[in-house]
């Protein structure tokens, strides 16, 4: 077995087969490959959420018809924002 | 520093511990995939995607081995992976080629032995290899190899009896 010492890790190391790494540079990007999958993650429910609004918005003019829900986005996007904007700003101003 | 309270800080997310903590074992790790895969190219990439995925995984690591077992797992998970990709992994002559190994002129000799001994080793199938090197070169224990490469104790035994048997008669050859 005299002749299977040549590949201990020290004769290994002297031989020069046990390279430098450069640690540093890999924990660096292991942090860049973990900011890569929250953005992935983030872009996956974006997605989601948009398909199940459109889906769901479908859903409603067939169980609804176009005048309800036209006039249920009229709510939505006109005349709640414009009715709690005011109260939003006011709010924000007095935490400043 | 010890290992326990490196590897908590690097929980923590203290880059320097885990630097520190890597630098420690990557070596090992280094030596067992050379081994492993007589390629010093392959072994390289291997080592950097383990040292990436340990990374990556620190969290997950509850602490119920040393660091460097738990390397050497990735790393083995690593390698099967690199095999079923690519079957040609296993044992071929242009493994050991000088293409992969620079030596020095002075290193002549120990090129040579260190190409036999090489060579006797990679003509081991995988399995018994594997366990050969963990309770011969790491000084392993069955059960530690068992639950490294994830089969009976039993099975592992038997490998590295098989294992000895043959390098034995090629060496005696």
């Amino acid at each position: 077995m005299k002749k299977e010492m040549i590949l201990d890790d020290k004769s290994l190391e002297t031989l020069g087969l046990i390279k430098e790494i450069d640690t540093l540079s890999i924990i660096e990007n292991a942090s860049l490959v973990n900011e890569k999958r929250k953005l992935k993650f983030k872009n996956a429910a974006v997605i989601m959420t948009s398909v199940t609004i459109l889906l769901l918005n479908l859903f409603f003019i067939v169980l609804a018809g176009i005048k309800i829900f036209l006039l249920t986005q009229l709510v939505f996007s006109w005349i709640i924002p414009i009715l709690f904007t005011p109260l939003l700003k006011k709010k924000s101003i007095l935490e400043v | 520093m010890e290992e326990k309270e490196l590897l908590e800080k690097s929980k923590e997310g203290n880059k320097s511990a885990l630097n520190t903590l890597l630098q420690l074992n990557y070596k090992t790790v280094f030596g067992f995939v050379m081994k492993l895969t007589g390629n010093n190219i392959l072994a390289q990439d291997i080592v950097q995607d383990t040292l990436l995925k340990a990374v990556l995984n620190i969290k997950k690591f509850n602490g119920n081995c040393k660091f460097s077992t738990w390397l050497i797992q990735i790393s083995l998970n690593l390698y099967k992976d690199y095999i079923k990709k690519d079957s040609c992994l296993e044992f071929n002559e242009e493994i050991l080629s000088n293409k992969n190994f620079n030596f020095k002129d002075e290193q002549f000799l120990s090129n040579l032995e260190f190409k036999e001994a090489l060579t006797e080793l990679m003509l081991l199938p995988y399995k018994q290899r594997t366990s050969f090197i963990l309770k011969h070169y790491y000084g392993y224990s069955l059960e530690e190899i068992s639950q490294i490469m994830n089969c009976p104790k039993g099975t592992v035994k038997s490998r590295i009896s098989i294992c000895i048997t043959s390098l034995k008669k090629a060496l005696e050859g």
